[in-house]
């Protein structure tokens, strides 16, 4: 399970302000857990949106186990930002090694973005292991400050026995 | 020795661990399996459904020495367990058989070695190689959340420190009827459990563990029993390497659904066996590719 937690600085005071967030489960040797939550207004803050597609989540097909997926497109647009930007990316959760940029046109160095301006970033999708995969895709700017997170979730297939997602022939195909 | 099919239509219809091209190509497989089965055994079965016997002998017109609907009691069962069908049926046998998919083509009879095999089976696979073989995840499943007990032959096989084997299916049978109606019941109990079927309920896609449950199973019992697996491949490698000498195919999941293997399917029925192939036309008109059929 991937949490996205978004900060909105409603009160537009530069102190910092704090919080916990927790988490209670089912587990009785953690029946909870306390995550600390900081985060500060700053004028200054760039502000980046997601332009394509229209929410910030990416949905992957069934994907055989090992195999990579089709690319799918993130396309960022900077909606505020004082000076131009420069991006990195990043992966967590519980699939992160399962997801991966394939390619961008976001600039992390020797160019930048204004207001106003977009790049696109392609997503693929290779599960490690079958079953439901999920990560959190996150998109910094050149002060490493989190701009966006876009959840990333796909089913890994296994190749066999009733999960023919995968492209292997079996034995003796040629002798059809 | 008997020749032995089995069809539980439940899972196919409701589309569970079917992954055919089309429904036609499904149809055309069952032709190729039994025409090519047929010179090599005295006698040819089929356990199916009443659905099963509509498709492959009223349909059809494949015929077979015997045919029983006896897995029409399997209705009330989870789909997602598909092998349930084939487990079934091996207990249902009362003398020697030789159970094959609907997706094996014996080119060739099959070896003495086999024929006179106490259990036969395709070949083993190491269970660390394939993510299904989920052994301590399934236990807990049973231990934690379902009946609670996990059968003596598995617990044994676990703790003996060799390697797990699992026993791939695509052929299994044998001479030792006694023994592989014991197995067959054991994984029956385990996945006809109504404590363990509620609780494998609630896994996301539990039919992924179908294979533990036939083929690791299988190795246990056979260990827990000192019954020896005659293999007619040494390992799934082997199997594709010596497939075209022993004259053995085995449309293995993904392969089902390979356009190239489906084209040369239907070649191939359309050119030796005209007579099915024209039926099997006339029942899946508009069924030429698998739109949307996984």
């Amino acid at each position: 399970v991937a949490l996205s937690v978004t900060f909105n600085a409603s009160d537009k005071v530069t102190e910092q302000q704090s919080t916990a967030l927790t988490i209670t489960t089912s587990d009785p040797s953690e029946k909870w857990i306390q995550i600390g939550l900081t985060g500060a207004y700053s004028a200054d803050q760039p502000a980046v949106s997601v332009a394509t597609p229209v929410s910030t989540q990416l949905v992957f097909a069934a994907q055989a186990v090992g195999t990579q997926s089709p690319s799918q497109q993130v396309e960022l647009k900077v909606t505020k930002s004082q000076n131009p930007l420069l991006f990195s990316t990043s992966f967590a959760g519980p699939n992160a090694g399962d997801f991966a940029i394939q390619s961008s046109t976001c600039p992390s160095s020797n160019a930048t973005l204004n207001t106003g301006q977009s790049c696109t970033l392609n997503v693929v999708f290779t599960p490690s292991q079958s079953g439901p995969r999920a990560a959190l895709l996150t998109i910094n700017d050149n002060s490493g400050a989190s701009l966006l997170t876009v959840m990333l979730t796909g089913v890994g297939a296994a190749l066999y026995y009733g999960y023919g997602y995968g492209v292997y022939e079996g034995i003796g195909a040629e002798l059809i | 020795m008997r020749a032995v099919w089995s069809l539980w239509t439940l899972p196919c219809r409701l589309r569970r661990g079917w992954n055919w091209h089309s429904e036609r190509h499904h149809l055309l497989s069952w032709i190729l399996s039994v025409e090519t089965a047929r010179p090599h055994f005295d006698e040819t079965a089929l356990y199916t459904d009443d659905h099963g016997a509509a498709w492959l002998v009223d349909g059809l017109g494949l015929q077979f020495t015997k045919v029983s609907t006896a897995l029409n009691e399997l209705d009330s069962q989870d789909p997602d367990w598909w092998m349930l069908g084939k487990l079934h049926t091996y207990r249902l046998q009362q003398k020697p058989f030789v159970h094959l998919d609907g997706d094996v083509y014996l080119w060739k009879p099959l070896p003495p070695r086999l024929l006179s095999a106490a259990v036969m089976a395709q070949n083993p696979e190491d269970v660390r190689n394939f993510p299904w073989y989920d052994l301590d995840f399934c236990q807990s499943i049973i231990r934690d959340r379902g009946e609670g007990t996990i059968p003596i032959e598995w617990r044994r096989y676990r703790t003996t420190g060799s390697l797990q084997q699992a026993a791939c299916c695509g052929i299994l049978g044998g001479n030792n009827i006694g023994f592989l109606q014991r197995y067959a019941s054991t994984a029956i109990q385990i996945l006809e459990n109504p404590r363990n079927r509620s609780a494998f309920a609630t896994l996301p896609d539990k039919k992924v563990y179908n294979p533990l449950f036939e083929q690791y199973l299988l190795c246990a019992c056979a260990a827990f029993n000192a019954v020896h697996i005659e293999y007619l491949f040494d390992s799934l490698g082997s199997a594709g390497a010596q497939a075209t000498e022993t004259g053995y195919t085995h449309l293995l999941s993904g392969a089902k659904s390979v356009p190239r293997i489906a084209g040369r399917l239907e070649q191939r029925i359309a050119r030796d066996f005209p007579a099915y192939y024209k039926r099997c036309k006339d029942m899946t008109v508009g069924q030429e590719t698998a739109a949307g059929a996984t």
